[in-house]
């Protein structure tokens, strides 16, 4: 018995510094774990949030493009002859467009005329705009943001010049 | 029985397991306390964000509408507890101008406001 006591006690010795240590490693573990997992969510949510700002941005480029061809086309040629492109250069507004926090982005729109004829064959002055984050080259058809096609109905009563008197949204495709 | 070189070695390793149980207990409460705070203030902050893109769209929708001079309808915005502020123009842009409007949203509990850029024009 005496034997059996001390053998008992020689092989506890370092247990509890074990056990507390391997306690440490997996209590450090979950908690590494937690605290990714919650700053991988907030990191998410703000890159979301700002893919998300980048839209409204090219959104506001497409309005920004419409009235920029509305205003520099004459009314009877739009959407029969070549359009744009739209950039800072042209267009100021279209550079540094605000996102969250002090972010910003220069948007770029691409501009192609989409002539459609009706029934009595008399053209419909639409044009296609595409916005995409401004690289400095034509819009990349895969990163382009928002496609939209855009009609501008165009009133003629000669004397007076045709003019446009409203536009109307076509079609709105979001490529986020 | 234990031999002399042994006495008191259980109880000096239990004491250094005890503190070692209780600095990591006391970071897992921190982690806690810190996950739920990061959480609640995630929750404010998404929440926040749908308010902001809610007015938004509201907004635009209202220049949809819009007649050049006329007065712009602005919607109401949303109030506690999550209020929204709004710098939209008091009429419709005239036909040739597109007017940035900037949103703004304040969470509660400190979270920092969310702001907004969209855009009015008059179609």
């Amino acid at each position: 018995m005496k034997f059996l006591r001390g053998r008992i006690q020689r092989d506890e010795r370092g247990a509890s510094l074990i056990l507390a240590i391997a306690f440490m490693l997996v209590a450090g573990a979950i908690g590494a774990g937690v605290t990714t997992a919650v700053s991988s969510g907030v990191n998410d949510s703000s890159t979301l949030a700002v893919a998300r700002d980048r839209e409204y941005a090219a959104e506001g480029a497409i309005d920004y493009a419409i009235v920029q061809v509305r205003a520099t086309s004459p009314a009877s040629e739009i959407g029969l002859t070549p359009c744009g492109p739209f950039t800072k250069a042209n267009v100021p507004e279209l550079g540094a467009m605000p996102l969250r926090g002090s972010q910003t982005v220069d948007i770029r729109v691409d501009c192609a005329p989409a002539p459609e004829l009706t029934a009595d064959l008399s053209a419909r002055n639409n044009v296609i705009l595409s916005a995409c984050v401004d690289t400095g080259q034509p819009c990349d058809p895969a990163k382009v943001l928002i496609r939209a096609q855009i009609n501008f109905q165009v009133s003629v009563s000669p004397p007076a010049p045709p003019k446009v008197d409203r536009t109307f949204v076509q079609t709105w495709s979001v490529n986020g | 029985m234990r031999r002399g070189n042994e006495g008191g070695e259980t109880l000096v390793e239990i004491l250094i397991s005890i503190v070692i149980i209780g600095l990591v207990s006391g970071a897992i409460f921190a982690t806690y306390a810190t996950s739920a705070t990061a959480a609640k203030s995630q929750r404010d902050f998404v929440t926040a964000d749908a308010e902001l893109r809610d007015y938004a769209e509201a907004i635009q929708g209202a220049a949809e509408n819009c007649t050049a001079g006329a007065v712009f309808k602005v919607p109401a915005a949303p109030t506690t507890p999550y209020p929204a502020t709004s710098d939209a123009p008091a009429t419709c842009p005239d036909l040739l101008t597109v007017v940035p409007v900037a949103l703004t949203v304040t969470p509660p509990n400190d979270t920092p406001p969310q702001i907004l850029t969209t855009y009015v024009r008059t179609p």
